[in-house]
């Protein structure tokens, strides 16, 4: 993100929801001062979810930790249930603190990215951008529904053969062409004059 | 009769490319710069610093009613409570980012957290932190950035002895 960059949020609907009517409040501010004009302020997932199904949303603001249905079950639900083209907004998870217990909750509740709390707002502004330009899959299948969680492919992990189609063995195999002779070699390495 | 040892076949995965309305119309190249984004957002800030400070006054007057050391029957009070009010402090220490409740906050949630994932609360320690929480909220700006990393350094300590691992 460079201080030259530009975001056009004007006719995007940002829905932001928290049970805390202040957090609310910071979120709508910075997101007004980034340029939104169309915000939703939802006080829990049950209002979310009703509006949610009446009307697109651009983007999802949402704490994670709420009373009664969270923010966890709410994206899940989103990824899930929720009609086209809702189920793929882009949707930042906020949370001041997770508990053991929510971990694994908040990495497959289908968030494009958990941000913490206390917002900061270069840090929510650089993860706006981050994820509108986000390119992963959306991934869909029995265990999960949401953007895929792989970030970056960096091979199998040492001593496991991979799940991905295009994992390859770590270990080399026997050479299936001749070996390059010593001319060859060095005509690849030696500079020469080209026509250009 | 059906083979028992044959397990339904999982769905298939399905992956979809998208282009979310955000990516389309967010940017074009139009809009208000980063540098603009921050200042405006800048002064959002300082206009919920009051508030903000109400609700860390309220919470943590809260806190030390109803769960401090000189609280009657605290051992008797759903320890979520806590845990709602000192998450309440972190999001209301977006306004003094420098003033290092919102890592106390934290600290509190993370031991609170381990207390029921326990089963049993070590109430010394969390007097700690609710004390640690009074003394940044009043000392606010007065305390140098060292001070402040000392009684962080103090309440992380606390958390290790708890199995609170920390992960900054």
């Amino acid at each position: 993100m460079q201080d030259n960059d530009k975001l056009d949020l004007e006719r995007i609907t940002v829905m932001i929801v928290d049970d805390n009517a202040q957090s609310v409040d910071i979120l709508a501010q910075v997101m007004t001062g980034f340029g939104a004009r169309n915000i939703i302020r939802c006080s829990g997932a049950k209002e979310a979810k009703d509006i949610l199904n009446g009307r697109r949303v651009d983007f999802i603001l949402t704490d994670a930790e709420m009373p009664g249905e969270d923010g966890y079950e709410l994206l899940r639900w989103l990824r899930r249930d929720a009609k086209e083209p809702n189920r793929f907004t882009p949707a930042i998870l906020v949370t001041g603190h997770t508990r053991i217990s929510q971990v694994k909750r908040a990495r497959d509740c289908g968030a494009h990215l958990v941000v913490s709390k206390p917002i900061q707002a270069n840090v929510l502004l650089e993860r706006i951008f981050w994820v509108a330009r986000d390119e992963r899959m959306f991934v869909d299948c029995d265990a999960y529904a949401g953007p895929d969680r792989r970030f970056k492919f960096e091979g199998p992990p040492p001593g496991e053969d991979g799940r991905r189609n295009n994992d390859l063995p770590a270990e080399v195999g026997e050479a299936t062409d001749a070996n390059l002779s010593q001319d060859e070699l060095d005509s690849m390495l030696k500079p020469s004059k080209v026509a250009l | 009769m059906t083979d028992s040892n044959t397990a339904p076949s999982p769905a298939p995965v399905r992956k979809y490319r998208t282009r979310s309305r955000l990516s389309r119309l967010a940017l074009t190249g139009k809009g208000v710069s980063v540098r603009e984004c921050l200042q405006k957002a800048a002064v959002a800030v300082g206009e919920m610093r009051e508030p903000c400070l109400a609700e860390i006054d309220r919470c943590l007057a809260a806190l030390e009613a109803d769960f401090g050391a000189r609280a009657v029957g605290r051992g008797s009070r759903d320890l979520d409570e806590a845990y709602r009010l000192s998450g309440n402090i972190i999001d209301a220490a977006f306004a003094f980012p420098a003033w290092n409740l919102d890592v106390a906050g934290r600290a509190l949630c993370d031991l609170v957290d381990g207390f029921e994932e326990a089963g049993a609360t070590d109430w010394p320690a969390f007097d700690v932190h609710v004390q640690a929480l009074r003394l940044l909220r009043t000392a606010g700006d007065s305390l140098t950035a060292a001070d402040r990393a000392s009684i962080i350094d103090g309440l992380k300590a606390v958390g290790r002895k708890h199995g609170v691992v920390d992960l900054n």
